[in-house]
């Protein structure tokens, strides 16, 4: 389990803090969206989970232990044990995909033959046996994704921790990508920490979410519990506008019902 | 003007200084990587938001550079004659002035260094360390490889600062063909042996430009 307690970060020189006061509880098992426009502290946010970004005050307990007390040796470890995938993938241009997943476990200290091994079976979790010896300049976004994804399972990690991921793809990719990070949540039980902006992520995958506005969590729960409370911000974000859409339709010459209902 | 030496004479000497110029530029672009490179990346990553921040290291090693990087090359190479002959024993022959050239090179290169590592993208230093990884990984699975073609084309470019250099080290009798203009083109006015070394001089460098570019673009697929 994650929690984040009081966290509060600010930027040396920037008068409104980054983040503040932000409590949260992460359980095990979840898939958590924390949604936010670009600037509200999403980034900050994910990135004091695993402290590449320092919080001014406040902890992270992960597990039980508070990760801004650990030294540094017991930090990279903690690292270790949780993934992290990128908006912008960060792959290594000078090794093809298979290198590429097996660094983790080279930082880890794995023997070469086990490495070999394990990278077969994340290529194969991620569909992309067949491109083991190709470069990242030559895969799309979405085969660079699955790669980046493959990366951060390889060292077997309790918690994954999602950038924006699928804000550099096109609709369809980031179907599939999210499709992979379900069926990866069903296989492997890990706990899926997500910041995005955009709405269809929470709502294809996530079980549970925050919304993050201008450093501050306006609200935070599970998606069962927030769809039933009428003034919820995330179910009035997430659910579609009735009246907004009856406009459009009447503007249109077409009279009151929908021709399908979103669910 | 006028024309002196024959063309049996002129081969062997202009063969011969073209030996020495060689083999003072690999052995100081040798010795130059050997200190810039690490100093390089020491550079990079004490910055004050770098990944092992030491400004207070950085400042220092960045004022010793820029010191210099200020001396023009020929005062340098009078400058270090007492530590030339302290490391070598002696000031004379081409072994003598790769202590200056590399003097005078290895803080050009550290500079070529870390703006090298500048270019890597933040981001995939970011991902080795949320993996767990040291300062040492960083270096070695990012910083280096990731900047591998970058820092080809720096070290061509020393390369070819550095033939102008051990021309120059022909003022204070260092060899090689720089010495033979000096001698023979400047002192007595032979222009044979003048054209000979200018035109073994643009080989050279267009040799080692073309063998730089070439390592580079082989590493197209990095970028």
């Amino acid at each position: 389990m994650i929690e984040i307690d009081r966290l509060g970060k600010i930027y040396p020189g920037n008068g409104r803090p980054a983040l503040h006061d932000i409590s949260l509880k992460i359980d095990d098992g979840a898939i958590y969206g924390i949604l936010g426009r670009s600037g509200a502290g999403k980034s900050t946010l994910i990135r004091c989970l695993n402290l590449l970004e320092r919080p001014s005050s406040g902890r992270v307990i992960v597990d039980n232990r508070d990760i801004t007390a650990l030294n540094q040796r017991e930090l990279r470890r903690q690292r270790q044990r949780t993934g992290m995938i990128f908006q912008q993938f960060n792959l290594l241009h000078a090794r093809n995909v298979a290198s590429n997943i097996s660094v983790p476990l080279e930082i880890a200290g794995i023997p070469r033959r086990e490495r070999a091994q394990r990278v077969e079976e994340l290529l194969q979790l991620v569909g992309l046996q067949d491109k083991a010896q190709a470069f990242p300049s030559q895969l799309s976004g979405g085969q660079k994704q699955r790669v980046g994804i493959a990366r951060a399972l390889a060292a077997r990690p309790r918690y994954l921790l999602c950038d924006e991921a699928t804000s550099a793809l096109d609709p369809e990719t980031t179907a599939s990508v999210l499709a992979l990070l379900g069926s990866i949540h069903r296989q492997l039980g890990l706990t899926i920490v997500l910041i995005t902006h955009e709405l269809e992520v929470v709502k294809a995958i996530c079980d549970s979410a925050a919304l993050l506005e201008q450093g501050r969590l306006v609200e935070s729960g599970k998606l069962s519990t927030l769809l039933r409370q009428p003034d919820s911000r995330l179910r009035q974000a997430l659910l579609p506008d009735r009246q907004a859409e009856q406009d459009f339709l009447r503007r249109h010459g077409m009279e009151a019902t929908p021709l399908c209902v979103v669910a | 003007m006028r024309s002196g030496m024959s063309w049996e004479n002129l081969w062997p000497l202009i063969f011969n200084a073209t030996l020495e110029t060689l083999y003072m530029v690999l052995f100081a672009t040798f010795f130059t990587v050997l200190i810039g490179l690490p100093l390089g990346v020491l550079l990079f990553v004490s910055r004050r938001n770098g990944i092992l921040p030491m400004p207070r290291l950085h400042s220092v090693l960045g004022t010793i550079i820029n010191v210099g990087r200020s001396l023009p090359f020929v005062v340098l190479l009078v400058a270090l004659i007492p530590f030339t002959r302290l490391i070598i024993g002696t000031t004379l022959g081409s072994t003598a002035a790769i202590v200056p050239i590399t003097i005078g090179a290895f803080p050009f290169f550290a500079r070529v260094v870390e703006t090298a590592m500048d270019e890597v993208d933040y981001g995939r230093i970011e991902a080795i360390l949320s993996m767990g990884g040291s300062v040492r990984h960083v270096i070695g699975k990012v910083l280096l490889p990731e900047a591998l073609p970058s820092l080809l084309a720096g070290i061509t470019l020393t390369m070819v600062m550095l033939i102008g250099f051990s021309s120059m080290a022909g003022v204070i009798g260092g060899g090689g063909l720089g010495d033979v203009a000096i001698r023979y083109g400047y002192q007595r006015f032979d222009n044979h042996i003048m054209v000979a070394t200018i035109v073994v001089l643009i080989v050279m460098v267009q040799g080692v430009q073309s063998i730089g570019n070439r390592l580079v673009s082989s590493l197209a697929h990095r970028r």
